[in-house]
């Protein structure tokens, strides 16, 4: 036998040698005092390695030894009792109301998505009476539902992909979103697309063009994406339109849902107008028979007639028709002309008197109030509202936190990596949207996209939140027990309301730390689902 | 013969059977007692495979974050120690890899230079003069991987398969990667002579 190398020396000192080629070693050994010695050698080293790396030179950090509260009972307990709250709200302040109220516009209730999407915007004062901590409550209600589906889920492996919890929640919506009728539905794409006068197209008719002009007569509904659309045929169902700018000069048997730069209606809905625009025209022939509201910057009421209440969040609207019923206004200023007859009551929130003509024909008095010019500095009402959120989003944090310790410190880590969180957050942000209005777009998508939107509404949300704990944590140190990890998101929710708040560089802040705290949560969800279906073991980054 | 010998690595005492039972069932007193038992050796696990102590201490957190969750997945029948270390190291690694990316390509270089063989009282004499807390020193400027494989072995006494799997190589060139190791470790150890491509890779 030739000297032994080095390597199998090693290999024998850690017991990876066959019995056979051991044997031969050991004999070996016993012959050659070279190789006795490198055998010895290297087992020295071993010792000295093995010294060296167990020795307990150092003192453990005491803040590792603390004792560790590790109760979850609560934590349940809160986010249970949160989730019942949240499950309340959604179904008396939402659900309820909606139905009756869809149900008195003979809108079927069969089509929920459409409930939840659209009927939202009835909600009175869905705007400003918001409370944090209901919205809070339906957040949790819904990540309790996702946490547990993903438990369902884990239980039964046949049933896991790794997005499977994302495949059911797709479904979901899906299943939500496909009426009976959307099976019958003719889908045009093209540069430009004509229904020429006379024609009739006896399903639902969905179109995706540069324009668009209907002469014709869609007996069902019409979806439109458009950069520029026309109407001046009739349509007998509902018109759910995104496009840049909208003329209705026809007939539009059912409402129209309009995401539009520009809307400009100069002919008759049966049934009611919802708008998010940035100008909303309303010319002499328009009529609308059930409601109008509207959030807009201009909104133009010019000759036409509205039968039942109108209600607007528009900068500065101005009013010069009929309204049948109540008109609510929230807006900067309020303009009312000489043609105007308000057949209900009118109400006026704003920071400007409202000019009103004294030609005008009033049922009763608008009532009026106006907004504090203080700085909002100085107004208590703001100190409330800003610690209302500090407390909602602490207690989301909170939950967060009791609920998955693990994710939790996921999120805080990658918090840590500053460039690659707020690069891919920044990224994430406008990204996101961007593909779910695409995805909107292939029909099947169409649930699926505004399912994303609002899953980013509450990702985006939750982006402060992670990035206030990173911050505390980065302030007042790394320290294991749940009240510390607690005192760290609170103070840094704390500076990140005062930073939010600064005049000038307030908003640059809110975007950062949305930003940071979403790209960590990209970070963290992408790691997670990248190393669930692998081995305890990562092989490196080839 | 070795490989058998003592999993001690600063951990004393019989499996606690009882206690794993009682965390897995969600008693967090049971998880408590755990933690307090195991943190240390996991915290000096840490601090012998990352480059700072604050980096350790972190690690440590995280880690026993991950182990809670994970509790459920353990397997009574095997050596908690054991599998505590590998959740340890796995995580460890990964912060590793995450850090340096460029980590691969300066080992491959490495791998790619000869080994040379050094009479066996040249290295007698090298280990005879120094001390434990300068082969912790010179650790601290090994190549991620290198020392990543040393601490491993040497401390959470891992199997070679064990170790292939954590760090992702082949069981085969589990071997080659601990001598490489203890090549560098003595080059560290020699001082000045170590070819500056291979000291790149040190944490600093």
């Amino acid at each position: 036998m030739n000297h032994l190398d080095e390597l199998t020396c090693l290999l024998y000192l850690d017991g990876q040698l066959g019995a056979e080629r051991s044997a031969a070693l050991v004999a070996h050994v016993r012959t050659c005092p070279d190789c006795s010695t490198l055998l010895q050698v290297l087992e020295q080293e071993t010792t000295l390695l093995r010294g060296a790396l167990t020795e307990p030179e150092e003192a453990v950090p005491a803040r590792l030894l603390a004792p560790h509260d590790t109760r979850t009972a609560w934590a349940w307990a809160v986010s249970l009792g949160l989730a019942a709250l949240g499950v309340f709200t959604l179904w008396t302040e939402f659900i309820e109301p909606w139905q009756q109220q869809l149900e008195q516009v003979g809108f079927g209730g069969n089509n929920l998505l459409t409930m939840f999407l659209f009927g939202g915007l009835f909600w009175e004062g869905w705007l400003e009476m918001l409370t944090l901590i209901q919205f809070l409550a339906a957040i949790t209600t819904g990540g309790l539902g996702l946490f547990l589906l993903h438990r369902w889920l884990r239980r039964r492996p046949h049933l896991v992909g790794t997005g499977g919890a994302l495949v059911a929640l797709g479904l979901l919506f899906t299943v939500l979103a496909l009426p009976p009728a959307v099976a019958a539905a003719e889908v045009h794409k093209a540069d430009t697309f004509r229904l020429a006068k006379g024609d009739v197209v006896p399903n639902d008719l969905v179109v995706y063009a540069g324009s668009a002009r209907i002469e014709g007569t869609v007996e069902g509904d019409l979806i439109l994406f458009a950069s520029q659309a026309t109407i001046t045929g009739k349509v007998q169902g509902d018109i759910l339109a995104f496009v840049q700018t909208l003329r209705v000069e026809g007939e539009v048997g059912g409402n129209i849902r309009s995401f539009v730069n520009t809307l400009l209606l100069d002919g008759a809905v049966e049934r009611n107008l919802t708008t998010f625009a940035e100008s909303v025209t309303m010319d002499r022939n328009a009529r609308v028979a059930g409601s109008v509201m509207a959030f807009a910057s201009n909104f133009m009421l010019d000759g036409g007639q509205v039968a039942r209440d109108v209600t607007l969040f528009v900068d500065r609207p101005s009013l010069n028709g009929r309204i049948g019923g109540n008109l609510t206004v929230r807006a900067r200023s309020l303009s009312i002309g000489p043609e105007a007859e308000l057949l209900g009551t009118a109400k006026y929130r704003g920071r400007q008197q409202p000019n009103v003509s004294p030609q005008a024909r009033l049922a009763s008095p608008l009532s009026i109030e106006i907004e504090s010019r203080l700085p909002r500095f100085l107004q208590p009402k703001f100190y409330f509202w800003q610690a209302v959120r500090w407390a909602a989003a602490l207690l989301l944090g909170t939950v967060l936190l009791l609920l998955l310790p693990g994710f939790y410190h996921d999120l805080q880590r990658h918090s840590a990596q500053i460039g690659a969180s707020v690069g891919v957050g920044l990224l994430g942000l406008l990204a996101t949207p961007i593909v779910a209005v695409l995805v909107c777009f292939t029909v099947v998508g169409l649930a699926l996209g505004l399912g994303t939107l609002l899953l980013y509404a509450v990702a985006a949300y939750a982006g402060h939140i992670i990035f206030s704990a990173w911050l505390g944590r980065r302030l007042l140190g790394p320290n294991p027990a749940r009240g510390a990890l607690l005192s760290q998101l609170a103070l840094g929710l704390l500076l990140y309301r005062i930073a939010a708040n600064l005049p000038y560089v307030g908003w640059l802040a809110t975007l950062l730390a949305a930003a940071w705290g979403f790209g960590a949560l990209l970070l963290a969800l992408y790691h997670r689902v990248r190393r669930e279906p692998a081995a305890p073991a990562t092989a490196p980054a080839a | 013969m070795i490989e058998q010998g003592e999993r001690k690595a600063g951990m004393a005492g019989a499996e606690p059977g009882e206690l794993i039972a009682r965390a897995q069932a969600g008693d967090g007193e049971a998880w408590g007692q755990l933690y307090q038992q195991y943190a240390p050796a996991i915290y000096r696990f840490c601090r012998r495979a990352l480059p700072t102590r604050e980096d350790a201490e972190d690690a440590t957190m995280e880690i026993f974050l991950k182990l809670r969750e994970k509790l459920s997945q353990y397997d009574p029948s095997r050596p908690f120690r054991a599998w505590l270390y590998k959740v340890a190291a796995n995580h460890c690694w990964d912060v590793l890899r995450r850090r340096r990316v460029r980590q691969d390509l300066e080992t491959e270089e490495a791998d790619a230079l000869p080994l040379v063989h050094p009479a066996p009282s040249q290295i007698e004499q090298l280990l005879d003069r120094h001390t434990s807390l300068e082969v912790r020193r010179a650790l601290e400027r090994l190549p991620a991987r290198a020392r990543m494989a040393l601490v491993l072995r040497y401390y959470a006494e891992m199997s070679y398969d064990e170790i292939a799997d954590t760090l992702g190589i082949r069981r085969n060139f589990v071997g080659v990667v601990l001598l490489r190791a203890r090549h560098q470790l003595r080059e560290q150890l020699e001082g000045s002579r170590t070819p500056r491509e291979l000291r790149a890779g040190g944490m600093a």
